[in-house]
Formats: C-alpha cells, structure tokens, sequence
C-alpha cells in the first residue's frame, strides 16, 4: 500500500516540476536582458539534448501523461501567470505573442512535412493569405475580426485542397517545387493587386475585442497595469493550447499513423488499404487552416498586413522550425518556433551579423541534430487512453507490447 | 506596337532570351549535375555562382594593385583570373559537399536541401560582410571588349563571348561524362550507387569530382552573370538559384541534358511576357506558373526518365 | 530518482536565470553605440535596414545619425550623455515591430527616427502614438505616413513622393521640356507611389505617356523590357526605384544602343551606388534631384561630407543619408530646447516647434509634420559625377542631354 502511496505521490509531483520547468525557462529566456538570454537559450538547448540522450525527458513525458491532470492544471496557473510577470516589458510579450503565432505555423506545416514526409515550402503564402483574407473581410464588409479569423480558416483549408489537389501528382522534391514556385508567385502577384494595397499593404485592421473589452488597450487587473500585449498573449496562449490539443488528437488517431505511413512508404501504404490521396489532401487542408489562423490572428494583432511578412525566406524559417524542434512532434516544433524565434530577435542585436549567425546556427543545428531537439516519440497508447493494446488473437499473452517506459 | 512587323524587334528579343538562357542554363546544369550523381539538390548553387562573380572582381582587384594587369600581356592575366575564380569556386564546391552533403548520406533527403540552404545564407553574407563594401552593388570590370561583329549591336563581343562560352563549357561538361573514365564513374553512380560501389567505383572521389566540376562550372555561369549584367549585389544568388532550380526541373532534375531545354524555355517565358504591355510585373511570377502547370501535368520533367513504381 | 533529477535540474535552471539576470543591466537597449561618460544619459532610437538588400542605405544613414550625436556629446553643449540604439528594420513590418516595440520599451528612449521603407513606418506608427515617443521618419516617403492623425507624434525630414516628383516634373517637362515619357519602376510602395505622382504632373503638363511597366526589385534583367521601350520611342524613361535597379536599366539602355534616350528619376538613384552599378562611363547624362540644398556648396555641408570620410565607415554616403543627420539635427535642437529635464512627452512639444538648422537648411514642421524645406535641387551625372545641374556642362551648352532636342 505504501507502495502505491509514493508511486501517486511521485506522479504528481513530476509533472508539476516539469511544468514549472517550462514556465520557468520560458520566462526567463522572455524576460532577460537580450545580452543574456542568447547564452540562456544555449544552456536550454544543451540541456534538452543532456536530458533527452539520459532519457529524463522521455521519463518526464511519461510521467506528465499518467499525472496529466495535474500538469495540465499546473500549465494553466503558468500562462496565466506570465503575462503577469511580463507586465513591465512590453517587448518581452510581443515576443512571447510572436512564439504563440510561429508554433502555430509550424504546427500546421509539421502535418505535412513531419507527418508525412511532404514539404511544403509555402506555409508563409498560407499564412498571409489568412491575413489578407481578414484583412479584405473586416476593412471592407466590417465584419467581427473573430468571424475574421473563422473565415480566414475556411478559406485557407479549401485553397489548401486546391494546392493539395494538383500536388498529389508530384512526390519528394517535384512536390517541394510546386510548393515553392506557389510561394514565389504569391509573393511576386499580391504586390501587383492594388485592391488590397499592392506593396503598401492594409494598414488599421480592428484589433480584437469581447463586448466592450478591447484587446487593443492597455486595462488593469488586480491593480497591475497589463499592456495590450498581454491580453493578446492570453488569447495567443489559448489559441496555441487548442491547436496543440487538435494537432495531438490528429497525430494520435489513425489519420496520423496514416500520414506517417504515407511518409514512410506509399507503396505500403496503399497496400494496406489506406486512400493516399485523402490522407494527403487532408494534411494540406488542415495545414493551410492552422497556417490561415495564425495569419488572421496575426494581422489583427498587428493591425497591418502587407506583402513584405510574407515571403519565401519566412517559409524557410517556418521549415526550420519543424526542423530543429523535432519533425512529427507537437511539442517538439513547439520548442523548435519558440527557439528561433528568441533566437532572431536576440541576434537583432548583431544587426550586419544577424543573417550570418542564423545560418551558422542552422547548419550546426542540422549536423549535431538532424533529427530535431525533441524527436518524435513511439505512440503510447496504452498510457494515453489507459487501454490495454491487444496484438493477436491470444489476448492473454500479448497484452501491452508497446514499449512501457519509467524505470 | 509592331510586334511582328518588324524583324529586327523579334531578333533582339531572341537574343535576349537566348542570353538569359545561357545563364539560367549554366546554374541548371549545376544543379542537375549533383542531383544526377548524388541526388541531392545543392540549394546554394546560386550562391557558388555570385561568390565566382565576387572572386573575380576581388582577384581582379588584386591584380590590379598588385600591377599584373600592366605588367602582363591581356590573355594571361584573364586566364590567371579565370583560374583564380575557378579554383575558389571549386573549394567552395568541395566545401558545400563536406559540410552540407557528406553529414546527411544516411538522413532523410530533406537535410542536405535545408543545410545547403543555410550554406547559402552563409556565403551570401560573408560576402556582404567582408567583400570590401560587399552590400553595395559592385561593378564587374570590364574583361571583354566593348564593340561588336561587323557593327552590329547584337552581335557584340560580349554576347558572342557568352553563347560561346556556354556551348564549349556544356560541350566539355558532356565529353567529360561521355569519354572520361571520370565521367563513367559518375553515370555509373547515377544509376546504381550501390552498385557502382560493387563494381570498384571509389564513391567518395567521385561524388568531390563532380562537386569540383560542378564548381568549375558556377564559376563559368558567375563569369556571365559578371559579364553580361556588369553589375551584381551579394544577395543576387537566391535569385539565380530559384531559377537555375526550376529549370533544372522543368528539364527533369537529373538530366543534364533537360537542364538547357529547361533554361532556355524559362528564359524565352520570361523574356515574351515581358514584352506584353505591363507584362514585366507578370514575368517571373508567369514563368514559375508555367513550372506548376509542367510540374502537375509532367512531373519528370521533359526529358526525365519515367520511374515506375514496381511493389 | 526521476523526480530528484528533475529537481536537481529545476534548481539549476533557477540558478542560471537568477545568475543572468542578477547581473544583468536593467536596460533592454539594442547596440548602443557609443560610450558613456559622467554626464545623465538620455537614449534615442534609430531604425531602418541593417540586413537584406537596402542594407547599405540604411547602414548609411545610420553612421550619418550616430555620427551627429557623437559630434554633440564631445561638443558637450548639452547636460547630457546622448546614446544611439540602433535597430534593424529589415525593411520588414514585422521586423520593424519588432523593433520599435524594443525600443519604445527601453528605459530612457526620448525619441526615435526611423525607417526607409514605408510600409515598415506604416505598422510602426501606431505603436509609437501609442506610447507617446515622437518618430522622426528620416527617409521613408508614403505621403499618407504624416497626416492630421498622426501629428504632433509623427513627424517627417524628407519631402513626400509628391513633393519630390513635382519638382522633378518642373524641371523635366517644363524647363528641358520633355514630352514623351515612358516610366518604368519597380513593384515596392516606393515605385508604385512614384509612378503614380508622376503620372499625375504628367497630366498637368500635358506630356505624353508612351507606356508603364513595373519590375519586381530583384529583378537585374530588363532587356526585354528596354527592347520594348526603344520600339516606342520616347524620349525619356523615368525611372521610379531605386540606385541598384537604376543603374541596371542605365547601363542595359547603353548596350542596347539608347543613347538618345534620358534617364530620369527622383532622388532614390541620386547616390554614387547607382553610378557604380551603372558604370562610370554608362551612367553620364541621367538627370535626377535632391531635396534640400547642395551640401557641397554650404560650409556644414562640406564639413559632414569631411567628418563622414573621416570617420572611415564601410559604407559611402548614400542618397538619404543628409536626411538621417538632418533628424538628428532636429532631435538634437529639440533636446536643447527642452531646456532642462528631457522627456518623451516634453520632446513631442518641442521636435514639432522646432526650428533646426541643418545640412539641407533650416527644418521646420507644417500642421501636419511634414518638413516645409522642400527646396530641391537638381543634378546630373557628370564624367562619373553627380554634378548640380547649374554648375555642369549640360546647363552651359557644351554638352546635350540625351533626347532633346
């Protein structure tokens, strides 16, 4: 009994610390001086990597799910406390704002490129066409910028099909061609289409707003005063915990066993019955929607959108993202946007040296770690959904087959 | 506008295409070249090319402090300078291969496509940062007479200088794979690496010959770039090398041959769109619809090889 | 043991962030340039393109506006130390946020001068109203980025694209009288608007317009398009971009035998980039204006041009570099003025009833801060020079401009 006891006790008690963990580093890394918080992103680079090759990581993540109540919970009380903490340093949270919106972005494009193996060089055309889309909805027909950003994700899911669509033809890098050349041609028309401002963009889109509540204002809570970038890191921060959800759902279900199948071999997949081009048409749909989300949020948020934030080089850093964070991992593109873009806004202090240093880092990033900081993980689904997996007619011998992972 | 009426109109706008082809060419044929042996796509090859363009202004730079240029008698010191390029644009080569290749033999074919793109990065801002005033746009000095064939202003030297180059370099780049031992190996590799290897093929020394050669090569298509533009900025790079990447496919990736029919259709899109009226704003973005529409409806490209899947 | 290593890391993790920001400055400043002496330091911000392709104007008119504080801090005119925190804009409005938000959080920041592309001023603007910090646009020239709303916050040093491209059209199609135009320019908010003034005093003066094509700005291949435009035969081809394009349409104009044709444009070709990228002997001829007056011919303006060279930066001087030292100028004369302690809110008051004397002359602000010294003069390339138009050959007579006749 007692046994059991420390065994609850220990289950709780791990999930809070990593918790803690993550709200502490991402705090930190917000809130130092920027001459600082570049050593402090390497020490939390290096870290990972130590933690990870111990296998602490893959103990914490098991521990976070059979306790996930408690982690979950201990999340919570984190987000809602850092734009708290952040409240003096405005710029800290539009950065934190900014890690919201491009871990959202990297989470559609790891459906394709992680998931199944299809890159798609044109998350940045998704992205904008979400913001001009609201852009277009809420400047001309005065629509709510919440049905905005519904709109704006309707219509980058059915263009995502469009694209989708003609690219099932194409594999490997013919794929990643078309998808470029998509990007390119975005970039180089929406600057001639003087209806949505050509070069000059839209600027003043309506900032959010819940009744009378302004997003776009500075307002008082408990007595601190909360710059309205706070209110808009809330809403990021929810947004993000959703999508995170969905983008979990998807993986685990068998829509992404089926994408991971697809990515690994077609012939196999179409072999064991799974309609490829279904699967590949819904990873550009529900890509391009994730992508049109985070670009209606972002153009509000903004209150701005022009042609110049939405080019090929911002793809680029998009891939990066899912690159160096961890292909076909939730989490781990999650930490892959949060580390580059700390790590672009602290090398803007480089200013001539900036790019230089950005694609050193890559390179090395790409030797010493091609598979990503957090690689993906082996389903677990016995743990997941506390379902014992039966292999085999036998039941009684091949219970559990998947690998049981603390101690 | 006379658009038909006129010969002359339509002549020089050939001429125009045909040399933007060879420049479109000379990169597309890069890339084919490593994708054919190695199957990856160097994304940098752009930059190799605008780096050969920076070495020759800077060596000429040299040279010409140094007092070479007086010195020596015209054709040796162009050929000094040619080699000097060359040589740089070859290490390069050799150097993408070792950092951005070799790493990822084993990894999924996506890694030497980024790393190669962070290479790019890498090389266009070293050359801003440390050519002397590297982000300014630099003037290429003028290697070839100014003056033309029998007065004729599109047969200037220079122009006749490009085609020529291009058809002896492309001439040498086939014989090269054709007769040369070499060039077997390579051709060997491209269809079968395993194989290859099985038959005694050193993997390692092919696969950095057809980098230097590869290199040789951008060092050529930087020399045109330099020649017929006069003037380049550092970050032009990405520019060839998106367009250099697209002709390359439309060509079918891993035929070398593709690659000039490739250019030279991209280039001809271009040019003809750009002669409709408020057309140029449309040219590049008309050319890269055109690589779509090949794309979907061919998507091995004109002269690639159909692959057929066998379960 | 799993819960011990977690804690082990926990405490760890504390330590080095307590570490960092234990000895950390309170300051979230970018590069300060500059060292500090006794005096109270006060800080201004500087933005625009440090990266990408328009860095080496805006390196420029960064060292043109460091350089105007440092001349002030060893002058000690003033109780203060001045620091410049200089900010890349990449000519990005989503670079440009970020950075603004940076510096408007930077304790100290009394006001800030920024930007060459307009719309990086565009998604700024707001953020500066909003904070009350006074931006001083140096050189980015959308005639909507100062108006009635954004006034006294927002003020601007450099003529708008209408005021320059109506004095250029003066002296174009009225005084050369040029007749028949065809523009060309590329697809950026800087040649799109330029066209657009252009062909707006094109229709004042009646002049003909023979055609339009717009190029994007990475684009180094316009012989299609000049093979078009020799077939139309007009008799100057306005260009509205900017030194590299420029250059290059200048010298593809030479190869292609279009030696009767003028090339015009306003001040964004008027820098030594565009005559080294057209080539010395290609570019002679091309006729452009600047704002302001000729710094050549004033004594600060020779002084500048001398402390600039002598200052051995890595880039020349560029077209907007007088205006980022005229800013400067105009934040330095505020910070005078405010006579005492400076502040953000004191220095909105004073930078838009400042009267400052500057490299282009005396700066003073209209009702909507706009700069009202839109004097202008004109230029063009001399023997690989940009030579004042009185003082040149062409005004004498002993040489023609291309096309007229």
């Amino acid at each position: 009994m007692s046994k059991e006891k420390t065994a609850e006790k220990r289950n709780s008690g791990v999930p809070l610390l990593t918790a803690a963990m993550i709200w502490l580093a991402v705090f930190f890394t917000l809130y130092l001086n920027y001459n600082l918080s570049l050593p402090f992103l390497a020490v939390i680079v290096i870290a990972i990597l130590t933690l990870e090759k111990k296998g602490v990581i893959e103990s914490a993540y098991t521990a976070c799910i059979k306790g996930r109540k408690i982690f979950l919970l201990a999340m919570l009380v984190g987000a809602i406390l850092l734009p708290l903490a952040l409240s003096a340093r405005p710029y800290a949270l539009h950065i934190g704002v900014l890690v919201c919106i491009y871990a959202i972005l990297a989470l559609g494009l790891n459906f394709q490129m992680g998931s199944a193996d299809m890159v798609n060089f044109a998350p940045a055309a998704f992205f904008g066409i979400g913001a001009y889309t609201t852009g277009i909805l809420t400047m001309n027909l005065g629509i709510s910028p919440w049905f905005g950003v519904i709109i704006a994700a309707v219509v980058t899911c059915i263009l995502g099909g469009l694209v989708g669509a003609p690219t099932l033809r194409t594999k490997g890098y013919y794929l990643s061609l078309v998808t470029m050349a998509l990007q390119l041609i975005f970039s180089l028309v929406i600057v001639n289409i003087k209806a949505v401002g050509g070069p000059n963009g839209m600027a003043g889109l309506p900032g959010f707003a819940i009744g009378s509540f302004s997003l776009h204002q500075a307002h008082d809570f408990f007595g601190i005063r909360l710059p309205y970038q706070a209110n808009y890191l809330y809403l990021a921060l929810l947004l993000l915990a959703v999508l995170l959800f969905v983008a979990y759902r998807v993986n685990l279900s068998s829509k992404g066993l089926a994408l991971n199948n697809i990515g690994q071999d077609e012939v196999v997949a179409r072999c064991l019955g799974i309609n490829i081009n279904k699967e590949k048409l819904f990873a550009f749909c529900i890509g391009g929607a994730f992508c049109g989300i985070a670009g209606a949020f972002y153009g509000h948020y903004m209150s701005f959108v022009g042609p110049d934030d939405y080019d090929f080089s911002k793809s680029l850093m998009i891939i990066c993202m899912v690159i160096l964070g961890g292909m076909d991992n939730p989490l781990g593109v999650t930490v892959g946007a949060f580390l580059l873009i700390g790590a672009n806004e602290k090398l803007r202090d480089f200013a001539d040296y900036q790019m230089l240093i950005y694609g050193l880092i890559l390179m090395t990033a790409l030797w010493l770690r091609p598979q990503g900081l957090i690689p993906k993980r082996v389903r677990n689904y016995e743990l997941l959904f506390h379902k014992k997996v039966v292999l085999g007619p036998n039941k009684e011998k091949k219970e559990a087959v998947l690998p049981a992972s603390e101690e | 506008m006379e658009l038909l009426g006129n010969g002359s109109f339509l002549i020089e706008q050939l001429m125009n295409a045909i040399m933007l082809g060879c420049i479109y060419t000379l990169v597309a044929v890069g890339f084919s070249l490593f994708f054919g042996v190695l199957d990856v796509v160097v994304f940098c090859s752009g930059d190799i090319a605008v780096f050969g363009t920076f070495s020759l202004m800077g060596a000429y730079m040299i040279f010409e402090t140094a007092g070479l240029t007086a010195m020596l008698p015209t054709p040796v010191w162009m050929m000094l300078l040619m080699g000097v390029a060359a040589i740089l644009c070859a290490a390069l080569g050799v150097f993408t291969y070792l950092s951005s290749i070799r790493p990822f033999e084993k990894s999924s074919s996506l890694m030497p496509l980024l790393s190669t793109i962070a290479l790019g990065v890498v090389i266009r801002e070293t050359i801003g940062l440390f050519f002397p005033l590297g982000r300014n746009p630099q003037r290429f000095p003028r290697l070839i007479p100014s003056g033309s064939f029998g007065g004729h202003a599109l047969l200037s030297y220079r122009n006749v200088t490009i085609i020529c180059v291009t058809f002896l370099v492309l001439l040498a780049v086939f014989f090269f794979l054709r007769k040369s031992k070499m060039g077997n190996a390579m051709q060997a590799m491209a269809q079968n690496k395993r194989l290859a290897a099985i038959a005694g093929i050193n993997i390692r020394s092919v696969a950095i010959t057809t980098f230097v050669l590869g290199g040789l090569l951008l060092s050529v298509a930087g020399f045109l770039i330099g020649a017929y533009y006069g003037t380049v900025r550092f970050d032009n790079g990405s520019l060839y090398g998106i367009k250099g990447f697209s002709a390359a496919v439309v060509g079918g990736l891993s035929n070398v041959y593709g690659a000039i029919i490739g250019g030279m259709l991209l280039a001809f899109i271009e040019v003809f769109v750009s002669i409709l009226p408020g057309g140029a704003a449309y040219a590049s973005a008309v050319a890269f619809i055109a690589v779509v529409i090949f794309m979907v409806a061919k998507p091995e490209g004109i002269l690639g090889e159909k692959t057929v899947e066998k379960v | 043991m799993n819960r011990k290593r977690l804690s082990v890391c926990l405490a760890a993790l504390l330590a080095v962030g307590t570490l960092f920001s234990g000895c950390g400055k309170e300051d979230d400043g970018g590069t300060p340039v500059g060292g500090a002496d006794d005096r109270p330091v006060v800080k201004v911000g500087f933005m625009g393109p440090l990266t990408g392709g328009n860095a080496s104007e805006g390196s420029a008119a960064r060292n043109g506006f460091t350089m105007a504080f440092d001349q002030l801090n060893e002058s000690g005119e003033l109780p203060y130390y001045v620091e410049v925190v200089a900010m890349d804009d990449g000519s990005k409005p989503e670079t440009a946020t970020s950075a603004v938000q940076r510096l408007v959080t930077t304790d100290g920041i009394v006001a800030i001068s920024g930007h060459w592309n307009s719309p990086a001023a565009t998604a700024t603007i707001p953020i500066c109203k909003s904070n009350n910090i006074p931006l001083v646009i140096w050189g980015a020239i959308g005639e909507s980025l100062t108006s009635a709303e954004n006034y006294p916050i927002i003020t601007r040093v450099c003529p708008t694209d209408r005021q320059e491209n109506v004095t250029l059209a003066k002296y174009v199609l009225e005084d050369l009288g040029y007749k028949n135009i065809y523009i060309i320019s590329d697809t950026t908010s800087y040649g799109q608007s330029n066209t657009q003034a252009f062909q707006e005093q094109m229709k004042k003066y009646d002049a003909n317009l023979i055609g339009i094509d717009e190029v994007p700005d990475t684009q180094n291949d316009f012989r299609a398009i000049l093979s078009k435009v020799k077939q139309a035969k007009p008799d100057a081809i306005f260009f509205g971009g900017v030194s590299m394009g420029g250059g290059l349409v200048k010298s593809q104009m030479v190869d292609a035998g279009m030696d009767d044709i003028l090339l015009f444009g306003i001040s964004g070709i008027c820098s030594e980039d565009y005559i080294i990228a057209a080539g010395a002997e290609n570019a002679e001829g091309t006729f452009s204006i600047k704002p302001g007056t000729d710094p050549t011919k004033t004594e600060v303006g020779q002084k500048f041009l001398a402390d600039y060279e002598a200052k051995n930066y890595s880039v020349p001087v560029g077209a907007f570099t007088p205006y980022s030292y005229d800013a400067a100028q105009v934040i330095i004369q505020a910070m005078k003025d405010c006579e005492g302690e400076i502040t953000a809110e004191k220095m909105i008051e004073k930078i838009a009833a400042v009267k400052a004397n500057g490299l282009l002359g005396e700066t003073q602000f209209d009702e909507i801060g706009q700069t009202t010294n839109p004097a202008s003069y004109a230029l063009v390339v001399q023997d690989g020079k940009w030579v004042p138009w009185e003082d040149s050959l062409y005004a004498t007579g002993e040489r023609t401009l291309p096309g007229r006749k």
